[in-house]
């Protein structure tokens, strides 16, 4: 029972089999922007060109791919809202909507579509900041590589960060978590850039203002603001270049944790946002006797 | 067949529909008229099982649309108002995204997507991306996503709207030929001239109640109890109007613009003919003395009071 309804999410998801089926355009229109892919082109290129520096520093540059992921997990936190804020609440201000509801597919299938169509259309994003970075490692001493490889906080010397690897998984947990952010918005609003806008707001609320705020309460060194910081994804980060160094939280939430809390928001959103779908009551506006009075 | 029974829906308290009840059979082409607010949409959308009725049923070949909603919605094709076109997409990757949605089969589909564009008049714009369409092109192509899987019933809200005569009269054909298919076709209108000539059943509702439901024929043809005449006269018309007005019976008599005089008369054929009988023995000069025609026009007109919603 269960086994059929998450085939019917994602293998026999008829939404998934006509996006993946269908041309890039249908795709585009699927996520709602129309532009879609030249702004994920566009995101990369900062961070290729970014690479190119830090390759052929081989190994001068200690956390060269640290750099690197912060730097896309910045542009990150700005295109993936542009990918998907207009999936849902587009399709209701175009008026495509309803066609899609009385089409025989659930909203869960409708946002798993959609949101893995979305992730289709973030690929060349996904691919080339994971190669970047592979490159980067590669670039440096063997020592080094062979200690990333190793994927073990406590095998590696002091001051060094973990694994790539966790790095990565750390950036593309989050793309999930914002993806589903920005559907969740885009599913409860009516006009996309109210979504995209609401979207932006948490985020800048996650990574910048929430850390700043309990820095300021809790005061310097570790704790609070060390804790807050962390919620974000660009403070994970930091706090994965910082490890083992003095400046360390003792109360770091760990990478792996980061990830999977990702993978836990993004579908707790997404689920929460398919169950809210169903607002066509809510869509026509009757005034009752007592509001005409 | 489709069998609506008692079907309500309120909003919180409001009852937007109160109690609509009809049966339709395969090739009915049935005409759902209506002011604005009168409760034609929120129907319509409770049978596309878009909303959910506060109480009531409707069944199509036996399946109810809140017990099964996804076996109605492979039996539908759903045409709202508004077209929801996506744009930057050719013609033939709208259909062949409906198409793979309503799961039909990929072998199946090209011919498919084919079958209706040839019905719908498209084939030429099988290439075309979907915004460079004119209005009643995108409107047929509509109609065309509506029958990618070969549905039942076509719910169609206020598909003439907007559109130029020509492509208006194009549109009708079409509907005609639906029905002639066998399939159910509700469409639904405020703009009744347009529903005149192609719809076999009528249904007017008002404040959300079925006022009236039948056989368009039955509903246009003067009833036994009341008789809408035209009369012609060589003489003066404002003399003959002055001694029909004081005629028994006679609820309405007016010139009309053609200088003619329109009537209703309450009564029967016995009745008619005695009024005739009298113009002739009052020495009036009467060129013509016929029944008059009334179209839906006339009868919504009739059956409503004008409140709306």
């Amino acid at each position: 029972m269960v086994g059929s309804k998450w085939s019917k999410l994602f293998r026999g998801n008829p939404i998934l089999a006509a996006g993946a089926g269908g041309s890039t355009r249908v795709k585009r229109s699927m996520t709602g922007t129309k532009s879609s892919s030249l702004l994920v082109w566009l995101a990369c290129a900062p961070i290729i060109i970014l690479s190119i520096p830090l390759i052929n520093a081989a190994g001068m540059a200690r956390q060269s791919w640290v750099v690197l992921l912060m730097l896309a997990a910045v542009v990150q936190q700005f295109l993936v809202p542009a990918v998907f804020y207009s999936a849902v609440a587009g399709e209701r201000e175009r008026g495509s909507w309803d066609l899609l509801r009385v089409a025989p597919v659930t909203t869960h299938q409708v946002l798993v579509g959609k949101l893995l169509i979305g992730l289709r259309v973030l690929l060349p994003w996904i691919i080339i900041n994971a190669v970047v970075v592979l490159l980067c490692v590669l670039s440096q001493d063997n020592q080094r590589v062979s200690y990333y490889s190793s994927y073990s906080y406590s095998s590696l010397p002091p001051y060094e960060s973990p694994s790539p690897f966790l790095g990565l998984g750390i950036l593309f947990s989050n793309t999930l978590a914002v993806a589903a952010l920005t559907i969740f918005f885009s599913s409860r609003m009516k006009r996309p850039f109210s979504a995209l806008m609401s979207t932006y707001v948490i985020l800048i609320l996650i990574n910048v203002i929430v850390p700043l705020m309990a820095s300021i309460v809790a005061g310097p060194g570790p704790g609070l603001g060390r804790l807050s910081i962390q919620i974000g994804v660009v403070g994970q980060l930091m706090e994965l270049q910082s490890y083992r160094s003095p400046e360390y939280s003792p109360i770091f939430i760990g990478g792996e944790l980061f990830m999977v809390l990702s993978v836990l928001a993004a579908v707790l959103l997404a689920g929460w946002a398919a169950t809210t779908l169903d607002f066509a009551d809510r869509n026509v506006k009757f005034i009752t006797k007592k509001e005409a009075k | 067949m489709l069998v609506v029974d008692n079907l309500k829906k309120d909003y919180n308290g409001f009852q937007a529909v109160q109690g609509i009840s009809f049966e339709l059979e395969p090739g009915d082409v049935f005409a759902f008229i209506g002011s604005n607010g009168a409760g034609k949409t929120t129907t319509i959308r409770m049978i596309a099982t878009l909303l959910e009725p506060s109480s009531g049923t409707a069944s199509l070949f036996g399946v109810d649309v809140t017990k099964d909603p996804m076996a109605i919605r492979r039996m539908l094709g759903y045409m709202p108002d508004f077209f929801g076109l996506y744009d930057d997409v050719k013609v033939w990757e709208y259909l062949d995204f409906f198409a793979t949605i309503y799961e039909v089969p990929p072998r199946e589909r090209r011919k498919v997507i084919d079958n209706v564009l040839e019905l719908t008049d498209l084939s030429s714009k099988r290439d075309a991306f979907v915004q460079s369409l004119s209005r009643g092109m995108q409107q047929r192509l509509c109609l065309a996503r509506c029958l990618v899987h070969d549905p039942k019933l076509l719910l169609l809200d206020e598909p003439a709207s907007g559109l130029d005569p020509r492509a208006r009269s194009e549109l009708k054909e079409l509907i005609l030929e639906l029905g002639r298919m066998g399939k159910i076709v509700i469409v639904s209108s405020h703009i009744l001239p347009e529903l005149e000539g192609f719809c076999n059943k009528v249904g007017i509702v008002e404040r959300g109640q079925l006022l009236s439901f039948g056989p368009t024929s039955d509903l246009t043809r003067s009833s036994g109890t009341t008789k809408h005449l035209v009369i012609s006269t060589l003489g003066s018309p404002e003399g003959t109007l002055a001694w029909l007005t004081s005629q028994p019976n006679l609820t309405e008599a007016r010139l009309n613009k053609d200088g003619n005089i329109e009537c209703s008369l309450e009564g029967d054929d016995a009745a008619q003919a005695q009024l005739l009988k009298s113009l002739v023995e009052a020495n009036l000069p009467i060129r013509t003395f016929a029944d008059r025609r009334i179209d839906l026009e006339d009868v919504f007109f009739q059956v409503t009071t004008g409140a709306v919603n």
